[in-house]
């Protein structure tokens, strides 16, 4: 079980002041939804309250979408960016912040640098209510009020007061949440696709307290790891500088030389050891991944097998009325599977003469044509175009297993030749250990330079050793901790995997579910020995060719709108699980519109709206609101007409747009063409049918 | 003469004694859906008497456990003449078409199966085998094709569809782990064989399979 409620940050009133690209109201642009009450004109900025359920921010390129998305944003995280933050692999920073690495993001976009420009936010964890106040310059916090308290106006008084209300385990992790779960904005940061971004979303939300010691220990262990690397460098150099100190001696007649010439050779049989080792390991992951594939395809081949042989055995069945169930299994097998069930062969001479007969209808016996058979088989009983369909469909499937066998046994047989090389290195080193400690015996005085390299060498090679083990207590203490954190995120499991079912079929045709498995991660750059079993969820999905659904490792293996709508059923399935009974929730996004059809613009508006109306927990509302602010073109009219639920006559939209025509500073697309933008507006939230 | 692989000799040895013992145990004929999770409990549970498996990997599937190497050597039972095969019939779903027969030991199956029992490593096979499906035959019938499905392991809630499920590590292989954890209720400890852990654990995956129907009604 959870440690403690977590509460997401729920955004419900944000206002601009000051700010330039937000000058106030244009009453030429005003959308007129209740002709009899006036609406108070925003005289000065941009001010809105979010309701519960979809609010629009309809534009135009340039109005200023985007720096509205990042106004809100910013307001939530501040002046802060992750360390070392990759957005294609958002788990691979460290869990640290640093400072923003856009500071003059909102004052280089006007030309008074946003001086006075300050932005407010009245942001909501479950009951709990946080008022702030940033300047846009530099995102200084000017004031800050807590359930109404004023507060000292400062960013550590308001982390404190993120960590306390969002229940979080540490501002990081609330940074986190909100830049990589809450907000999709136009990097698509993909989280179920990441090994690690995935993992760290599930350790944040689901493993409590222990979440927050985590990070800190697998930073450690990277640091640790680190550390040992700087270690083994100079432990390297110092290894070939002896080693050419002693080639050097080994031009030398003598036992010196020779065993300078052993040292060197055994330097050189210890590090093509590692380095097979390594490969090793690397090899054994494709190996299991790729016997998981031959596992897969093999179930698959069985029943287009099935099918296949059904065909065959109706055919079978005609020809041979009075045979025995044995002989008619054992010829339709032979056909479909190209086995011979009664002298095991599986390279048949006759498979395809028989074959080639019952495609034609001829008699299997002498190969009559139906022209000169009394009364057999024909085309007509048993359809060769079903027969070929199935058959073509067999091939398809026999040559992907074909493929995934051939990959396998070319991997296994790599490392068969690995090993093997491995264990005549392993032998190799035992000789030359024992020929040097034979040889040791009759040693003469070593020159001064080489002693000294040894001894610095045996004073290195002690430290490098306490690092590795250091680096391995570190590493244990991080495996300990995941087992925790595993065991947690499996108590989770079964909803994340329901929620995720309810919102992907909404996107993608295709059966898609999600389970649990075991990643080992290599941590760390040293490659060897550095690795963690870490949970995480896999994505497995039907297609057009496989009817069982297939473990999809990559964003490469599905399309480029289903990798991104299973992110997003999976972002809103980990919100749906951990909002349960906590009050509402919020996702900001960029509305993908450009990669949807028709189809799926209604079906992913719906499905967006019954996210913000929290109808998924079965069917109805359970009194808690959720918020989702998306942001959209007018070039894409339908996709807001969507999202708001225009064409629903239930749906109340005049407060769920935030209509950046009337509010932003118009640019010139707009002054060139202001009638056909807000004509456009006015179709898109239904003020104007579609012929207007 | 294609000579067969020590691999294959094992997988066609299992398959020779799965059908025999059930024949003995009863389970009589044989429907290839139990035949694969007969094979299943076998791969699975092997640990508890220090048998090798013959595979611990098998693909989580819509219609449970399916061996379609194991299939080939019965088919190849079948085609050798030490075993029949009825009720031949090709059902259609949407998942697709699928293959139901019922299998059953000729004489000279079971001749073979005795010649085999007495080579010293296919008796220890065989008597492990006819463990397995003594404590599987002994549950009631309208739940023997269920069990499978319930299995710790298989039918652990975190593996969906088309996972592949690796209890090649002990920790993984969650029936096994559940059998030993019956020794707590023994008065002595270490005092519970295999077959007694088999028996508990197959009366308990029939608890719960009735628990699962009477709750679906």
């Amino acid at each position: 079980m959870r440690d403690r409620e977590i509460c997401f940050p729920v955004i419900r009133r944000v206002i601009v002041k000051n700010y330039a690209i937000f000058p106030g109201s244009n009453p030429d642009f005003v959308l007129d939804f209740h002709k009899s009450e006036e609406k108070p004109r925003q005289e000065n900025g941009l001010s809105h309250d979010f309701i519960n359920g979809v609010t629009v921010i309809a534009g135009i390129n340039g109005l200023g979408k985007t720096t509205l998305l990042n106004i809100i944003l910013r307001l939530l995280i501040g002046p802060l960016d992750r360390s070392k933050e990759d957005p294609n692999d958002i788990g691979s920073g460290v869990h640290e912040l640093r400072t923003w690495r856009t500071p003059r993001f909102f004052s280089s976009r006007v030309p008074d640098g946003a001086v006075d420009a300050e932005a407010s936010a009245e942001i909501w964890f479950g009951r709990d209510r946080i008022e702030v106040t940033r300047a846009l310059a530099n995102l200084q916090i000017r004031s800050l009020r807590v359930n109404d308290q004023n507060i000292t106006p400062d960013e550590s008084q308001y982390k404190s007061a993120i960590e306390r209300l969002s229940g979080l385990p540490d501002f990081v992790d609330f940074h986190f949440i909100v830049r990589n779960l809450i907000f999709c904005l136009e990097d698509r940061r993909n989280i179920i696709w990441t090994a690690s971004g995935q993992f760290d979303l599930a350790r944040i939300l689901f493993a409590g307290k222990v979440a927050a010691g985590f990070r800190k220990q697998l930073d450690d262990a990277n640091k640790k790891d680190g550390e040992y690397r700087r270690q083994l460098h100079s432990y390297n150099r110092l290894v070939s500088d002896l080693e050419r100190e002693r080639k050097r001696a080994a031009v030398r007649p003598g036992t010196e030389a020779a065993i300078a010439a052993l040292k060197v050779a055994l330097g050189e049989t210890e590090r093509r050891t590692m380095h097979i080792s390594e490969r090793i390991d690397a090899i054994s992951n494709e190996i299991r991944a790729c016997r998981d594939d031959i596992l897969t395809s093999r179930l698959h081949l069985e029943t287009k097998v099935r099918e296949h042989e059904r065909l065959e055995a109706e055919y079978v069945a005609l020809a041979f009325p009075s045979a025995d169930t044995t002989i008619k299994y054992v010829l339709s097998h032979l056909i479909s599977s190209h086995k011979c069930a009664v002298c095991g062969s599986a390279d048949s001479p006759i498979l395809e003469d028989i074959k080639s007969r019952v495609e034609a209808g001829h008699c299997p016996v002498c190969d009559s044509p139906p022209s000169s058979q009394e009364n057999i088989v024909s085309g007509e009983k048993v359809s060769a175009e079903r027969v070929n369909r199935a058959a073509k469909e067999l091939d398809a499937a026999r040559r992907a297993l074909e493929i995934a066998e051939h990959d396998y046994h070319q991997l296994i047989s790599e490392e068969k030749e690995l090993s093997s090389e491995k264990k005549k290195l392993q032998e190799r080193r035992r000789e030359q250990l024992h020929e040097l400690h034979v040889r040791g015996a009759d040693l003469p005085q070593a020159d001064e330079q080489i002693r000294q390299l040894e001894a610095s060498l045996e004073l290195a090679s002690i430290k490098k050793d306490q690092l590795e083990d250091a680096r391995s207590a570190a590493f244990q203490k991080a495996q300990a901790t995941l087992n925790v954190i595993r065991e947690k995120i499996e108590l989770s499991h079964s909803k994340v995997r329901d929620y995720f079912e309810i919102f992907v079929r909404e996107f993608v045709a295709e059966k898609c579910l999600l389970s649990m498995e075991t990643r080992r991660e290599i941590i760390g750059q040293s490659g060897s020995g550095g690795s963690l079993q870490f949970p995480g969820f896999q994505v497995t999905m039907t297609s057009g060719v496989f009817e069982m659904p297939q473990i999809r490792r990559g964003p490469e293996t599905v399309s480029e709108s289903q990798k991104e709508f299973i992110d997003l059923a999976y972002r809103m399935a980990l919100i749906a699980t951990v909002s349960e009974g906590t009050g509402g929730a919020m996702i900001v996004l960029e509305t993908p519109e450009a990669s949807l059809d028709t189809f799926f613009i209604n079906s992913a508006g719906q499905l967006l709206r019954k996210f913000a109306d929290r109808t998924y927990i079965d069917g109805e509302n359970d009194g808690m609101g959720n918020v989702l602010i998306a942001s959209s073109n007018l070039n894409a009219a339908n996709m807001i007409r969507a999202l708001l639920g225009v064409d629903d006559e239930t749906t109340e939209v005049s407060d769920r747009v935030i209509n950046l025509l009337e509010l932003a500073a118009p640019n010139a697309m707009l002054k060139a063409h202001p009638k056909e933008y807000f004509a456009e507006l006015k179709k898109a939230v239904g003020l104007l049918d579609g012929n207007a | 003469m294609v000579r067969l692989s020590n691999d294959d000799l094992r997988r066609r040895a299992w398959a020779l004694f799965i059908l025999d013992n059930s024949m003995r145990m009863g389970l009589i004929p044989l429907s290839k859906i139990r035949f694969h999770r007969i094979t299943y409990f076998c791969n699975c549970l092997s640990g508890l008497f220090q048998v090798l498996p013959l595979d611990t990997t098998v693909v989580k599937y819509v219609r449970g456990p399916y061996y379609p190497e194991m299939q080939w050597h019965l088919d190849r039972l079948v085609g050798a003449g030490l075993a029949t095969i009825k009720d031949l019939r090709y059902p259609m779903d949407p998942h697709g078409t699928w293959m139901d027969a019922n299998y059953q030991i000729t004489k000279s199956g079971a001749l073979a199966a005795e010649a085999l029992r007495k080579v010293d490593d296919f008796y220890s096979i065989n008597k492990f085998i006819s463990d397995i499906i003594y404590s599987y035959s002994a549950q009631e019938e309208k739940f023997l094709d269920s069990l499978a499905i319930f299995d710790s392991t298989y039918g652990n809630a975190q593996k969906e569809e088309g996972i592949v499920i690796d209890f090649s590590e002990a920790i993984e292989n969650l029936s096994v782990r559940e059998a030993d954890s019956f020794e707590k209720f023994a008065q002595n400890p270490n005092t519970l064989s295999p077959q007694d852990r088999t028996f508990l654990y197959m009366g308990y995956l029939q608890q719960i399979t009735s628990d699962a129907v009477r709750k679906v009604g």
